[in-house]
């Protein structure tokens, strides 16, 4: 079991790339949890007191996923390229 | 009425282990795999934590507790616990904000909403589908334990701390054995309730562990659908379907199986019959799943029960009358 995070260039890439792990009646065919993360917030936003945006916050570039792999211990052909090790990770598992 | 070769009501647990209360042996008890920890409301009324691979027995609403199986849910939120302004990252897909307390939240940015509290002990909960963009999120007054999820319902509460955090799903799987079941004839009973009607094929089965041979209850397909399948040998045998009045409500539902003799009850009534068809063969394990895994059942559950025997109209009308 290895659990790793990947940042793919959008979502529409990310989802092809978790879809492929599903049958075409929906069951997924791999033993993974898959958490799709999305954009990050890296700065927050500064709103004036009516809410009205002073500064935008700042995104993260990527789509990020993580996955619990139960039966890996590395990643399968096609992902690690996008693997991904942040020094201060913004997501945990509970 | 006979006893079940299986029963199973949520009341003991361990560590990776759910215990039914028959048979004796512990044959029937389930294991238990969540690759994270959880919440759940314990007997108090309070939230509390649960540690990795640990049943809940929940209690919300009171009474009884059921076993409660949840799917991942990531709540991004990063610090639920803080009165603050928060930023998401979101896409033009449905989310539901969660939370206790007398104050409020404003939604703004990607999606205009307020969502008010209505006391210290209350949670409320609001489903929206933002514009894609950023979702601004702003407390005020006695705002706690805030959730943001990706998902169409609030599940329950996962605590963060500078960090968002996911809870994994809930995989209960591995009762019985080839002794425990008979194939020739019995009952698949439950009681149980769905976390949401969005679709989604939710199941409880009794199999040889593949697809070919199963007895499965399961949710899913249509609104308010309970769908029964059997297969014999890779061949289905009985497949039917019943519209309840609420898949989120606590129903009683049994399948019977019998060579050339199958029902499905609901609340005490029988609601579909076929004389025709095999039953499986080798049923060695009862599981929230579609038989091979996959599928997994996401709901509340109060009993499951599995007899070994084809029960009378009488007897299927006392099991399932709510």
């Amino acid at each position: 079991m290895i659990y790793l995070r990947y940042e793919f260039n959008d979502k529409e890439q990310a989802e092809a790339k978790i879809g492929a792990f599903y049958n075409e009646d929906g069951e997924l065919t791999i033993n993974a949890s898959f958490i799709r993360l999305g954009k990050f917030v890296l700065t927050e936003g500064v709103y004036d007191e009516d809410g009205v945006e002073v500064t935008a916050p700042i995104l993260s570039l990527g789509y990020a996923v993580d996955v619990l792999w139960r039966d890996l211990d590395a990643s399968p052909y096609g992902w690690k390229t996008y693997e991904t090790y942040p020094n201060t990770p913004r997501h945990v598992i509970f | 009425m006979i006893q079940p070769s299986l029963a199973l009501i949520p009341t003991g647990y361990k560590d990776g282990k759910l215990y039914s209360v028959l048979p004796e042996s512990g044959a029937g008890d389930f294991d238990v795999v969540r690759g994270s920890g959880a919440t759940r409301i314990n007997k108090e009324g309070l939230i509390e934590s649960v540690a990795d691979n640990t049943p809940r027995l929940d209690y919300t609403g009171g009474g009884c507790p059921s076993l409660l199986l949840e799917p991942l849910s990531t709540n991004l939120i990063v610090n639920s616990e803080l009165n603050n302004v928060e930023n998401i990252s979101v896409s033009a897909v449905a989310y539901t904000i969660s939370f206790y307390g007398t104050g409020s939240i404003t939604l703004s940015g990607a999606h205009t909403a307020t969502l008010s509290g209505t006391g210290a002990n209350d949670r409320v909960t609001l489903t929206f589908t933002p514009s894609a963009g950023t979702l601004i999120c702003t407390d005020s007054g006695s705002v706690d334990n805030k959730q943001v999820e990706t998902l169409p319902y609030a599940t329950s509460y996962i605590p963060t701390s500078g960090q968002i955090a996911t809870r994994l799903a809930d995989s209960v799987t591995g009762a019985g054995d080839a002794t425990t079941f008979n194939s020739t004839e019995g009952v698949l009973y439950a009681e149980m309730a769905a976390l949401v009607d969005d679709l989604t094929f939710r199941s409880i089965s009794l199999s040889d562990g593949t697809t070919s041979n199963r007895c499965v209850l399961r949710y899913g397909g249509t609104t308010n659908r309970v769908n029964v399948l059997i297969s014999s040998e890779g061949l289905i045998t009985f497949d039917n379907n019943f519209t309840l009045t609420e898949i989120t409500d606590f129903n009683k539902i049994a399948v019977k199986y019998k060579q050339d003799d199958f029902a499905l009850w609901v609340n005490g009534v029988e609601v579909v019959t076929d004389t025709n068809g095999n039953t499986p063969i080798g049923l060695n394990e009862l599981a929230f799943d579609v038989g091979d895994g996959g599928l997994p059942l996401y709901g509340k559950v109060k009993d499951v029960r599995v007899y070994n025997t084809a029960l009378s109209d009488a007897e299927l009308t006392e099991l399932t009358t709510i």
